[in-house]
């Protein structure tokens, strides 16, 4: 094999040519974002909705805890398992006699409280409830999507 | 051996080439997409939807105006009657005002969207609207 001089150097600029592609993407995605906004954050929404919706059901169908399953839960709620368990999604029920349900993702019940979430989409807004007999705490972190349509 | 104005020369610069001319027709969509509105309607449209949709009971029937995002879907040449689409399977509501591309959002309560439709009754994107009823799942 042969090697002329200058090869090396001509491979590296192709570094610093993608180095501005991307220099140049960062640039005009930022100014979108500043002058337009970052859109429509539904977070809270969805968590406080998903809130009632498990309140009113558990207040309805007085679940025992202790021998709750997820299938039945999504069957007697009306929830759909595919949105709820899509990584997005997170509900936590416990009682007093130190059962519970956790469904979605687990972590959330730390992310909730932290105060990135408040800048960060990809963190969850939640939203609890406490009674006599259960402590609920709920949060999503659902954003848009791109798709082919 | 390599010679200057050898071929592989030159496919160096047509490959420069091309790749910054897909970047900037990216670019080029990404930026228009924005400045036209599509990107943030869209956004706004299927989250709205998919919340009326979550609080909604079986055999409610909803009717959404539209317009903003119609206005926009025929400057780009997209029919009305495809602006939004709802896939039953995997519970999501798709909004697009653009070719080939939409956003999508899911909505969490198990039910399915019936009958839906999205109508301009004038004829113009003006007034128009999305209509559509939930009922139960269907097993």
């Amino acid at each position: 094999m042969m090697y002329r001089k200058g090869v090396l150097g001509t491979g590296l600029l192709y570094f610093v040519y993608f180095l501005m592609m991307a220099l140049i993407l960062a640039g005009i995605y930022g100014g979108l974002i500043a002058f337009f906004g970052k859109g429509y954050d539904s977070r809270l929404g969805e968590s406080r909705l998903l809130l009632k919706e498990t309140r009113e059901c558990f207040e309805r169908e007085k679940f025992d805890l202790s021998s709750l399953d997820k299938p039945v839960f999504f069957d007697k709620c009306k929830f759909s398992s595919k949105v709820i368990e899509d990584g997005n999604h997170f509900i936590y029920v416990n009682n007093s006699k130190g059962a519970e349900l956790s469904i979605g993702v687990s972590d959330y019940k730390v992310r909730c409280g932290l105060d990135a979430r408040l800048k960060n989409r990809e963190y969850p807004l939640c939203d609890d409830y406490k009674s006599d007999n259960y402590y609920i705490l709920v949060g999503s972190s659902q954003n848009s999507r791109r798709v082919a349509a | 051996m390599d010679k200057k104005g050898d071929t592989s020369t030159m496919m160096d610069t047509i490959i420069h080439i091309v790749i910054f001319i897909l970047f900037f027709l990216v670019m080029f969509f990404f930026v228009t997409s924005y400045s036209n509105g599509a990107t943030f309607w869209e956004d706004f449209y299927s989250k709205e939807i998919v919340r009326v949709v979550n609080g909604a009971e079986p055999g409610m029937e909803f009717k959404i105006d539209v317009t903003s995002l119609a206005v926009i879907a025929v400057k780009n040449g997209k029919p009305i009657k495809d602006i939004i689409s709802v896939d039953n399977v995997n519970n999501k509501v798709v909004v697009s005002s653009r070719l080939n591309s939409g956003t999508s959002f899911g909505f969490f309560k198990d039910v399915d969207v019936v009958e839906w439709k999205t109508e301009a009754p004038s004829g113009r994107s003006e007034n128009t609207q999305f209509i559509f009823k939930v009922k139960e799942k269907a097993k």
